[in-house]
């Protein structure tokens, strides 16, 4: 009874704190639209003080960042990159989640725990070493090396979070499927596979999103042939000054991808933050 | 057919071999760096077999490691403390039903979904003294500002802690929210029942449920505070001064900038058995309340 009434006619009070909090969202998120104005501006208006509000939008920026610059190629490579790490994550990654969710281990537990290290370690930790023997193989400012280096810290993500989906699956399937006669690799593809796909699609989703964002893997192992869009970025601060107009431009398309994936897959951001975790 | 028995190990396999090129020989490799002396930069020494040298002079000579461990677990306690007070407190004020909610939360989980490095460049662009918002915002409530909040070692590092919390603090809201709506509704009407206060039901009721949840939280955030560097690398590079030097830029300087090889692995060493055991923290935590679920 009383939750009705509250959703009728609201207490003056609950209307303050849901404007605090929505002042609160807002603060969250006005550094991005003023960069967003930035990078409509021209290299005048940028250095106006106070900010002009109103003024005629250009599309100069991205115009020198991605057709006169470099940043084309930038945006290529991160494609080719994200995209190839995140298939290769999600191809082993939930083979091995598999594993964890219906077959005994031998020190499943420490294999496990194993994994999700490679996650929380620094890439500081082991940036210098994988630098040599990345110089050595000829690995070094190459796709496929990124693509391997982004693998290895999605995996982890990807059989974690896909041992939980597949551990959803009741049991109960499998053993009928069994019983039917199909062997073991024909359960899981023929009837695990179909019933986990949201689970895959989430888990590459997340694969997708922090493979775009990674930085010191990618500044590390690249020159400029796989030098992705996050690199990029701090290469238009120059000596000479910086090119804020282009740098907004390019902040403004690192981050509306992500910003739709937040908005599409808002159901699941706390099961991909928290590693599985925390189940919504 | 092959049976169950190996059919598990089999389906492990890429994973661990994976893991094993990229994660155990690098690894392996830092380990065995971290017992020699290797100096790009004073090639005289270079090769020689330090045995513990390196971790020697790192813990009792290195005042700048010390340094930097001591400004990353000041920064990571204020961070860390402030991003839970405020984003549980978001979420308890937003933890009812209104029109516009959802467009409210995703638009404010944003901020940490964005790459970090964008996020640090947006930051020094706000934060320029001739062009940038913030500055023109401080300058106009009437707070003289003499040089950026980013260039003086005083307000350098304070500035830093705000970005982060400004990025963070929807991490804590959105898992806190989740947790609020993930509540049992039992407790709540035996307590009413009872005639607690509202306080006193937050307290006996909602924080004991919340308290696997808050952990997990705070342990994730600790472990990301902790390893806080693509923001440092480009708003500060750890200046003035050493004033910003965060522990996983002082790492990467040692390693990248110095070139100082052998120290710097034994650096990275070091802070790796830290993560590690913040890490074994979170997965006890977690392989607990999975036990409690099942």
């Amino acid at each position: 009874m009383e939750q009705t009434v509250i959703t009728s006619k609201r207490h003056p009070l609950e209307i303050a704190l849901i404007c605090i909090a929505a002042f609160i969202v807002f603060l969250e998120v006005a550094p991005f639209i003023w960069v967003v104005l930035m990078s409509l501006k021209s290299r005048l208006d940028i250095f106006e003080i106070p900010p002009k509000w109103i003024f005629k939008p250009i599309l100069d920026n991205y115009y020198n960042a991605f057709v006169d610059g470099p940043f084309s190629k930038y945006l290529l490579n991160s494609l080719i990159i994200d995209s190839s790490s995140t298939l290769l994550a999600i191809t082993i990654g939930t083979l091995a989640a598999y594993a964890f969710s219906r077959f005994t281990i031998f020190g499943a537990k420490h294999i496990f725990f194993f994994i999700l290290t490679t996650r929380m370690c620094p890439p500081v930790v082991v940036a210098l070493p994988l630098f040599i023997i990345y110089s050595k193989l000829k690995l070094y400012d190459t796709h496929i090396g990124v693509i391997l280096v982004h693998t290895i810290f999605n995996l982890a993500l990807v059989v974690w979070l896909m041992r939980g989906f597949f551990d959803e699956i009741p049991q109960e399937i499998d053993q009928a499927a069994m019983i039917d006669g199909h062997s073991e690799w024909t359960v899981f593809r023929k009837f695990i596979l179909p019933l986990a796909l949201p689970g895959i699609v989430v888990s590459a989703m997340f694969c997708l999103v922090f493979s775009w964002n990674e930085f010191l893997f990618a500044l590390i192992l690249t020159q400029f042939d796989a030098t992705t869009l996050p690199v990029g970025i701090p290469q238009l601060v120059t000596s000479r000054g910086t090119y804020w107009g282009q740098v907004a431009a390019v902040g403004v398309v690192i981050t509306l991808p992500v910003l739709i994936f937040a908005l599409v897959f808002h159901k699941y951001l706390v099961r991909g933050l928290t590693f599985g975790a925390v189940k919504t | 057919m092959l049976g169950r028995k190996y059919m598990g190990y089999l389906l492990l396999v890429p994973t661990l071999a994976l893991l094993v090129f990229l994660s155990i020989v690098p690894f392996v490799y830092a380990l065995i760096l971290s017992l020699r002396h290797l100096n790009l930069k004073i090639p005289r020494l270079s090769g020689q077999f330090a045995a513990l040298e390196n971790f020697r002079y790192l813990m009792r000579e290195d005042a700048e490691f010390w340094h930097s461990m001591g400004i990353t677990v000041l920064f990571l306690v204020v961070v860390v403390g402030i991003e839970f007070l405020l984003g549980f407190g978001l979420a308890l004020l937003l933890n009812r039903e209104f029109r516009g909610k959802r467009i409210l939360v995703s638009l404010a989980v944003i901020p940490m979904m964005i790459a970090p490095v964008a996020v640090g460049l947006m930051w020094r662009v706000a934060l320029n003294y001739e062009l940038g918002i913030v500055t023109y915002l401080i300058k106009s409530v009437g707070i003289p500002l003499k040089e950026a909040l980013l260039g003086t070692s005083l307000t350098a590092l304070p500035t830093l802690m705000i970005i982060d919390i400004w990025q963070w603090t929807p991490f804590i809201f959105l898992i806190m929210l989740a947790g609020l709506h993930s509540l049992p509704k039992e407790p709540y009407e035996a307590a009413q029942v009872d005639g607690a206060s509202r306080w006193q039901i937050f307290r006996l009721v909602t924080l004991p449920l919340l308290k696997p949840l808050i952990i997990i939280a705070l342990l994730l955030r600790v472990i990301d505070a902790f390893k806080t560097f693509d923001q440092v690398y480009i708003l500060t590079g750890g200046g003035p001064g050493n004033a910003t030097d965060l522990v996983c830029m002082f790492a990467y300087r040692t390693n990248f900038k110095i070139w100082n090889l052998g120290y710097g692995a034994s650096v990275v060493i070091v802070i790796f058995i830290i993560i590690l055991i913040v890490t074994a923290l979170f997965y006890t935590v977690t392989q607990k309340k999975e036990e409690e679920v099942t």
